[in-house]
């Protein structure tokens, strides 16, 4: 029956250390913005949607940064500095989506998006899709409370790589 | 432990038992079972008649099913406190060692005390309660009707890991793997639908497991087997050993408890895009006198115990039904060993069984027709029954057995039939195996269509089985009504025909009155065997036809789940989330003590400076008055605003102008609600021309987010009229920032060098040049920072805005330099002695004029709320406005909530807010809201009569200390 198929959850929590991170807000009204991401790209995103009119930008790359601030420029929204809001981590192996669906049906909020701003386990979050897994981002208040949980469930945890 | 009655047919005879033998125990006394048996059939298999005893009547009670419907016998397992009650002893699989109890009894199952109230006859008749345990008060009954009710022994400690949960959606959802819900697979998971499956019991079948059989050519089984294949390949999903608890339309919560104990549990909540419920139907009852004793049991259930265990249930049987399928149930029962006295049959003629009747009376079998069980003889046990034709019910006779199956019929699990979705099989009144397998598919395909899967599924597989039931109702035997007191509608919660009749008489005529006056149909029971009986007779009483009486609704779950399986993933430090700031580590190894405001911990007050808040509070809180101190404020709510729009935006929100902030310089700032409320206060910084920081209270950030967002999205040119409507203001961006910055408040006569000690030489100018409301930005260890010059306290005082990934260097290097950190309680005492509002005055109820803002409205923009400013009762005389308190004989403790009262007036005239210990001033100081037309030096008695104080107190001015601000705005 298909209860085994849905018991493993094994797979590996890393802590990312912490980066520069952005967001690029649309200016309300403000329409024909295009950011990598909203369009069908099939690499990992750059620019992640994470609400209408609204980006972030993880570990920004300078040619990403530069778009944003052209878009800016253009008065079409503003970047935002918010680094240390986020806590980044990775979560994989074959058991990190059934862990995921703990808390929320992973599969079908990702299903034809590359990410999403959620709540995990009652957590602000941010989670895509990543070659191994899931990345995911957190309210960094709520860093300690989550990957608790995380390894409560049975993730096993490495330490943050620097 | 010898076996008297119901022992197995032979080894290995029944479909789930394996050879092995497991040790168990049952109310102290050792049985053997075999791998695969339920409680249940263990112990019928070893002569166990008696499990229980009801809830109100404490009447000895057996096994009447075998499955959830089960009133009766219901377990406590294990050992206290880690005991897990009511669990149903059909659904509960033995396991090697276990320990079983039967409840509601005392001292034993055999004798027990509180059975003497049987004695009373209808003593505790519906009703019987409310009328009567008023006098003198209920009081003096509680103690014993709560160790009376309830079921079971409540557990005293839980063991059990937490379930394992899974949110998860698919295309069809089927609940129910019999006939018609395997069909329904087959339909959907044909047409190329992502179809999951759920069965109740352990394995899929549903009624195959036992009646005769074939479809398409196959054995019942063989069809079985070779459907899970097809669907297996196709890709469903196939759930057994989970039921589906409830759910909403769209949202369905199965829960999966596999033997029946929990342990480990799975929750599934799943969004389907269809579902079909096939979940079958339950045979229920008829009701006569003596209905209840133990060896009453309903047909199917007897067929499934020796069909599954090879267990007989009795040695000699009567069978009492209202259809023709009684006929086949005798002769597989007759098959497997068990003799059949007598079928009695209530209908006038035996309709499809005419033939097979007329083999069972060659085989010796009485075969009455138009005849009802009127009662059962014998005393803990059956020793026979009293029959009579149903047109002369006074020519009785008695026929010996020890056992009596009933069938009444079967009711459809209406509870989720009440939902919109497809239904099908015996739930959909399909009985006959043909109809429920042609009903199941169509319902399939149907799903599939409804999830937006159009091919066709190809045709329904055909089988027979059972001949259609022709089934004539039939709901009570007939009684003298004196005695219907014997007939039992709800066996778990002695619900007797008197009592509908009592309920009815009382004016309880819906059935949900009749429920709630009777307690039909409550408890685990959930109206399966009672409910559509219990109906159809309060439809006979009063006289209605059934159809005009529907069965009360039930709530879920419907069916018992382990409540840590409801309280899912949230136990322990699980329970909620916490807030951490990037000091909370250090906070934790500090000595600070730790409290809870929302979900942020933040330090109270640090052991090292005191034993207890009080004596620690004070202490860091002259520690800051005299040489300076650190705090963490990180949980400030900060919210950025930018975009060329931002300072017209901010306009709009805050009671005074942001738009003539210079670059580089802060503001204490004010917002109203839409009714010109204050709703919050704080500091908001000009970043860049088109740039803001606004900082909030912690406990209003999220609202403070969501009401600047609202506005930033939705405009309000409702809220503010003459002004330029916010809706038109497009070029502004909202974004909360509150954990991108940490925050050190840094305060005393030596925080300007200690800042100087740690930020270094670039930063001395800066150190020497910010005014009160100053702001400088630069970086430490090449993250960015803020220094604003702003106090919380009224001294000299910084704030530290920094990167999280530096704020425990700075915090290191502050106390390095002299500092020490003071904790919430400290600030409230430095707030208090400043006359800065603390947070109870911020109550939602106060308006600027009540908090001395008086100041700030006068330069006032045109903001939200402001037009509501002018209302007259917003100025009436009876408005509070704040003051500061201190005790009139200067050492008097007084404490907020205490109610201010002037000796010459009635009623009070205020409150106190707030109020603290000075060690500053040596003595209790406080803020209050008192009536404004009350003077200053006015004397009130603080009255507290929870805490038995009445304090005289002075009203003052707000600011107990420093009232010029001379020391916060030093340049030293």
């Amino acid at each position: 029956m298909s209860h085994a198929l849905f018991n493993d959850f094994s797979c590996a929590l890393e802590e990312l250390p912490p980066a520069r991170d952005y967001e690029f807000a649309a200016f309300s009204g403000v329409t024909g913005i295009f950011m990598p991401g909203t369009s069908s790209d099939q690499q990992f995103p750059a620019l992640l949607p994470i609400a209408p009119g609204r980006w972030f930008a993880p570990s920004l790359e300078a040619t990403m940064k530069s778009l944003m601030e052209a878009a800016s420029n253009a008065g079409s929204g503003t970047v935002i500095d918010v680094s240390g809001k986020w806590y980044a981590m990775t979560l994989v192996g074959r058991g990190a989506g059934r862990l995921l669906a703990s808390t929320i049906d992973i599969e079908a909020v990702l299903l034809d998006r590359p990410c999403a701003a959620l709540t995990l386990f009652d957590c602000p979050a941010i989670v895509a899709r990543s070659p191994l897994g899931f990345s995911i981002w957190v309210h960094s208040s709520y860093a300690t409370h989550f990957v608790g949980v995380i390894q409560q469930l049975g993730a096993t945890r490495s330490a943050a790589v620097v | 432990m010898s076996a008297r009655t119901g022992t197995r047919v032979g080894a290995r005879v029944g479909t789930r038992i394996a050879s092995e033998s497991l040790r168990f125990s049952f109310d102290g006394l050792k049985y053997f079972g075999q791998n695969g048996d339920t409680a249940a059939s263990a112990l019928l298999a070893n002569g166990v008649r008696a499990m229980g005893r009801s809830v109100k009547y404490r009447r000895l009670r057996g096994l009447l099913a075998a499955g959830p419907e089960e009133p009766n016998a219901l377990f406590t397992v294990g050992d206290s406190p880690t005991v897990i009650p009511n669990v149903s002893a059909p659904q509960l699989v033995l396991r090697d060692g276990m320990v079983l109890r039967s409840q509601n009894r005392w001292p034993s199952l055999k004798f027990d005390v509180a059975s003497l109230l049987q004695a009373g006859e209808g003593f505790l008749g519906a009703g019987f309660y409310y009328k009567t345990f008023i006098w003198p008060s209920w009081k003096t009954y509680e103690k014993l009707i709560r160790n009376l009710a309830g079921l079971g022994e409540a557990p005293g400690a839980c063991t059990l890991p937490p379930p394992r949960i899974m949110y998860a959606s698919c295309d069809v959802l089927i609940a129910g793997a019999g006939p018609a819900g395997l069909a329904a697979a087959l339909a959907a998971a044909r047409t190329g639908a992502n179809v999951w499956l759920f069965e109740r019991e352990p394995v899929v079948g549903g009624e195959l497991e036992f009646e005769a059989s074939e479809i398409d050519g196959l054995s019942a089984q063989q069809w079985i087997a070779t459907t899970l294949a097809e669907l297996t390949q196709r890709g469903a999903k196939i759930f057994t050993d989970t039921t589906i608890m409830g759910g909403s339309s769209d949202l369905i919560i199965a829960h999966r408890e596999a033997g029946g104990i929990a342990g480990e549990n799975t929750v599934y909540r799943i969004k389907p895009r269809a579902m079909v419920a096939a979940m079958g139907a339950v045979e229920r009852p008829i009701v006569f006198m003596g209905n209840d004793r133990p060896g009453v049991m309903l047909i199917n259930a007897a067929e499934k115990y020796l069909a599954r265990y090879g267990v007989k249930v009795g040695d000699d049987l009567v069978l009492f039904a209202n259809h023709d399928r009684v006929y086949a149930a005798a002769a597989r029962l007759q098959a497997g060993g068990m003799r059949i006295r007598a079928i009695i049959d209530t209908r006038p003629t035996a309709s499809e069984a005419i033939p097979l009747r007329a083999d069972l009376m060659r085989s010796g079998i009485h075969c009455l027709l138009n005849t009802a069980v009127l009662a059962t003889t014998g005393r803990q046990r059956i020793t026979g029954v009293k029959i009579a034709p149903l047109d002369a019910p006074h020519q009785t006779r008695i026929l010996p057995c020890d056992t009596v199956l009933v069938g009444g019929g079967w009711s459809p699990p209406t509870h989720q039939s009440t939902q919109s979705h497809l239904i099908a099989g015996a739930e959909h009144g399909y009985l006959e195996l043909n109809a429920a397998l042609n009903d199941g598919y169509t319902a399939g395909r149907t799903a599939a269509q409804v999830a937006g899967k159009t091919d066709l599924p190809g045709s329904a597989p055909r089988g027979h089985g059972d001949m259609t039931p022709s089934l004539v109702p039939f709901w009570r035997s007939p009684s003298d009504p004196s005695r219907e007191k014997y007939q039992f509608v709800d066996l778990q919660n002695d619900v007797t025909v008197t009592d509908l009749r009592a309920a009815l008489s009382e004016g309880f005529n819906d059935i949900e009155h009749v429920k709630r006056y009777t307690t039909l149909g409550i408890g685990t029971e959930q109206g399966r065997t009672s409910g559509l009986l219990g109906a159809s007779i309060v439809a006979e009483l009063r006289g209605n036809l059934n159809t005009q009486v529907t069965p009360s609704r039930a709530r879920p779950p419907y069916y018992s789940m382990t409540l840590s399986s409801l309280a899912g993933l949230r136990v322990g430090a699980a329970l909620r989330p916490t807030r951490r700031t990037a000091l909370h580590q250090w906070h934790e190894s500090n000595g600070g003590v730790l409290e809870s405001l929302g979900l942020w911990m933040r330090p109270r007050y640090y052991r090292a400076n005191g034993a207890d808040a009080f004596t620690a509070g004070i202490a860091e809180a002259k520690r800051v008055r005299d040489i300076g101190g650190i705090i963490d404020s990180s949980t400030l709510g900060k919210i950025e605003i930018a975009g060329p729009d931002a300072a017209a935006f901010l306009d709009t929100l805050y009671l005074t102008k942001a738009s003539t902030i210079k670059v580089g310089r802060s503001k204490y700032m004010v917002n109203l609600r839409e009714d010109g409320m204050v709703l919050d206060d704080g500091i908001v910084l000009r970043l860049a021309t088109n740039r803001f920081l606004a900082t909030v209270s912690s406990g209003h950030a999220e609202h403070m987010l969501s009401h600047f967002e609202y506005y930033c999205v939705e405009g309000h040119d409702a809220a503010i009229a003459g002004t330029p409507a916010i809706s038109r203001i497009r070029a502004v961006s909202v974004t909360d920032v509150t954990e991108s910055w940490s925050v050190i408040a840094v305060a005393g006569a030596t925080s300007r060098n200690a800042l100087r000690q740690v930020l270094g030489d670039a930063w001395h100018t800066h150190l020497a040049t910010l005014s009160h409301m100053d702001f400088a930005v630069g970086t430490f260890q090449n993250h960015d920072i803020k220094l604003l010059r702003a106090s919380f306290s009224g001294e000299l005082a910084f704030e530290l805005h920094c990167r999280p990934a530096v704020a425990l260097a700075l915090w290191e290097g502050l106390i390095a330099a002299g500092l020490s950190p003071y904790g919430l309680e400290a600030l409230d005492i430095l707030r208090v002695e400043k006359g800065y509002l603390v947070s109870s005055e911020l109550n939602g109820q106060t308006t600027p004029f009540d908090l001395g803002m008086d100041g700030l409205v006068k330069i006032a923009n045109n903001c939200v709320g402001f037009e509501l400013l002018n209302r007259p009762a917003f100025h009436e005389a009876s408005r509070p406005r704040l003051v500061g308190l201190k005790a009139v004989d200067g050492r008097s403790k007084f404490l907020a909530g205490a109610q201010l009262v002037d000796t010459l007036a009635p009623g009070p005239c205020g409150h106190v807010t707030s109020t603290v210990y000075s060690p500053t001033l040596n003595e209790w100081i406080g803020l209050g809201l008192v009536a404004r037309n009350l003077e200053l030096g006015t004397t009130l008695i603080a009255k507290d009569p929870l805490r038995s104080a009445n304090t005289r107190v002075l009203l003052v001015p707000p600011a107990h200390f420093d009232p010029s601000g001379a020391r916060m705005k030093s340049m030293q």
